[in-house]
């Protein structure tokens, strides 16, 4: 008698599990988003704040909150990643609104403007030079300059956050750009 | 400096995550963000500090943005109002239930029965059109808002000729009906009869019709009653004193119209009889003689028919209809429940259900509208609070 042949080839593991215990759309698609922003957001939240603890305890709340409201991100709207940084924001927003109502801006500046023992001097001081054009910079203008080069977001994404049109973004990025350099140049 | 190079040194600037932030970060993510010990933020977590089940409620709840809250919110209230406007209504009416059931109606003569009497006075004479419906109209109002103040209402005015046509127009002719029901014992139900004929007697009234019947099912007995206008009130309360009054209705109809309408028309007929009369005596010939006695005999009888009708309508503005029920079984007999009560239960609730969304909505919109503009003001108020954080 001929063995019948098997209708499915190349299977030879079976992987069963409560259909509750899969994970949803959403779960996969947040955990792909935390992979590839969670850097990026701390990036842009520290740029915001300056203040590293801050920055990691703003960092946590965002992704616990965009975790929470997962479920509520519509494509429609923008991308995952204005989505994220839009909480972020929101989050790191309230962070300044409490640090100001406690009259008192703690910042790490040592934190920030660490410099590791193998910077070469020259890199060392371009590094100051950017840092102290930074300072002189409003905490709008170094909102965009983080969501920009620390975030790494796209313009139409910084202008969902931010709630502008791609344009005026652009433009607002492009004249801090100009700031930045023109203090580079004087420094 | 470039602005490529500019770029490339702010990237170069951009601050490194902690690796052992991240690490703590990554295994927080991996179990779901719970509240915890996991949680990197440790005892700088904000939100409240709430037993395991609130908790849980409390993230869940500030997980869902307004906008999908908005909807149960929303159902919520519109049912908790539902049940509060029922309950208040129950309540209402239950307070009701324990008095006698006392509706009086009364029908405005300037409304379909006016415009009928202007109608037919309009035959005979345009210019009474516009003095009768200029008196007829302002008669409504009046009435509609207040019945005490009956006495004041401007009846229809008279025609201005053949001042005997309606010589009392002006006091109101009511044709008032009532309709009691008693409760009584079974065995008490022929002494309650008996006396409901006393009463009618003592009142100068008239038995019309009465039947008292006795089965194993109980005792019944109902009377039409004709009793005088002006006795009716003390003789409806000398009946509720007989027996356990399960409920008491009364009506009254304003009769006026059919009476002036009545004594119109026979004026128009005696006028024209008397203008027939005339012709007569100038006829030519005998037989248009006979053509007119004859028309003028119709017309005679004609106005007999008119009196006659204007006479029943006073008859019956003098004298109130009672319907008097008298049976054993109480107020929550359910022998008496028929097709038609089902169905005029089924319009009660449906009316009570109309009533309760209607006073529903009457709460609901306003306090929806000023929730949703709480909601606005408190969602700018915020944006803009974050934007001043950063400096205006």
């Amino acid at each position: 008698m001929d063995a019948r042949e098997p209708r499915s080839t190349g299977v030879n593991q079976t992987l069963v599990a409560p259909a509750s215990q899969a994970p949803s759309a959403a779960d996969e698609a947040f955990e792909a988003l935390y992979r590839s922003s969670r850097d990026d957001v701390f990036g842009y939240v520290c740029g915001l704040l300056r203040d590293r603890s801050a920055a990691e305890d703003v960092t946590a709340q965002a992704f616990e909150r965009a975790y929470r409201r997962r479920s509520t991100y519509n494509p429609k709207k923008g991308t995952h990643r204005a989505w994220l940084f839009g909480i972020a924001r929101n989050a790191a927003l309230d962070e300044l609104r409490r640090r100001s109502r406690q009259a008192e801006l703690v910042t790490d500046p040592e934190d920030v403007d660490a410099v590791t023992g193998d910077e070469s001097a020259e890199t060392a001081m371009r590094r100051a030079t950017i840092r102290k054009a930074m300072d002189r910079l409003t905490p709008r203008e170094r909102e965009l300059v983080a969501l920009k080069f620390f975030a790494g977001l796209q313009n139409t994404e910084i202008a969902r956050v931010i709630g502008t049109s791609e344009s005026n973004a652009g433009t607002k990025i492009h004249r801090v750009l100009e700031k930045l350099r023109r203090a580079c140049d004087e420094a | 400096m470039r602005l490529d190079d500019l770029e490339r040194e702010l990237r170069a600037e951009r601050p490194d995550i902690d690796p052992e932030f991240a690490r703590k970060l990554d295994e927080w993510a991996e179990a779901g963000f719970p509240r915890g010990p996991l949680d990197p933020r440790g005892k700088s977590a904000p939100g409240p500090r709430l037993p395991g089940p609130f908790r849980r409620a409390w993230e869940r709840l500030t997980s869902v943005p307004p906008r999908r809250i908005a909807a149960p919110v929303a159902a919520a209230a519109l049912l908790i109002t539902v049940v509060g406007v029922s309950i208040s209504g129950i309540e209402l009416d239950s307070d009701e239930g324990d008095q006698a059931t006392l509706t009086v109606e009364q029908e405005a003569p300037g409304g379909d029965r006016g415009d009928d009497a202007v109608g037919g006075a309009a035959g005979g004479a345009g210019e009474r059109l516009e003095s009768t419906a200029e008196g007829a109209a302002p008669a409504t109002a009046p009435q509609q808002a207040d019945e005490t103040a009956m006495p004041d209402v401007v009846p229809p005015a008279p025609p201005e000729s053949g001042d005997d046509v309606a010589p009392n127009a002006d006091e109101r002719l009511q044709d008032s009906t009532a309709r009691l029901s008693l409760g009584a014992d079974a065995d008490e139900v022929q002494e309650v009869a008996n006396e409901v004929i006393e009463v009618t007697d003592r009142h100068d009234g008239i038995v019309m019709n009465s039947q008292v019947t006795s089965d194993q099912g109980g005792a019944r007995a109902s009377f039409d009653l004709e009793i005088p206008v002006d006795n009716l009130d003390a003789a409806i309360e000398d009946l509720s004193k007989l027996g356990d009054v399960i409920s008491r209705n009364e009506a009254v109809e304003d009769v006026t119209a059919r009476y002036v309408r009545a004594q119109r028309q026979r004026a128009r007929i005696l006028d024209r009889i008397q203008k027939l009369r005339r012709e007569r005596l100038e006829a030519d010939s005998r037989q248009e003689r006979l053509v007119i006695t004859s028309e003028i005999q119709s017309l005679k009888a004609q106005a007999d028919a008119l009196e006659a009708q204007g006479n029943q309508v006073r008859r019956e503005a003098s004298f109130a209809t009672v319907h008097v029920d008298i049976t054993s079984n109480g107020p929550d007999s359910d022998d008496g429940w028929t097709l038609g009560d089902a169905v005029d239960d089924a319009g009660d609730v449906l009316r009570t259900i109309a009533g309760v969304a209607l006073v529903s909505l009457a709460i609901l919109v306003p306090l929806g509208l000023l929730l949703a503009l709480v909601y606005l003001v408190l969602t700018r108020g915020r944006r803009r609070a974050r934007e001043r954080a950063l400096g205006g």
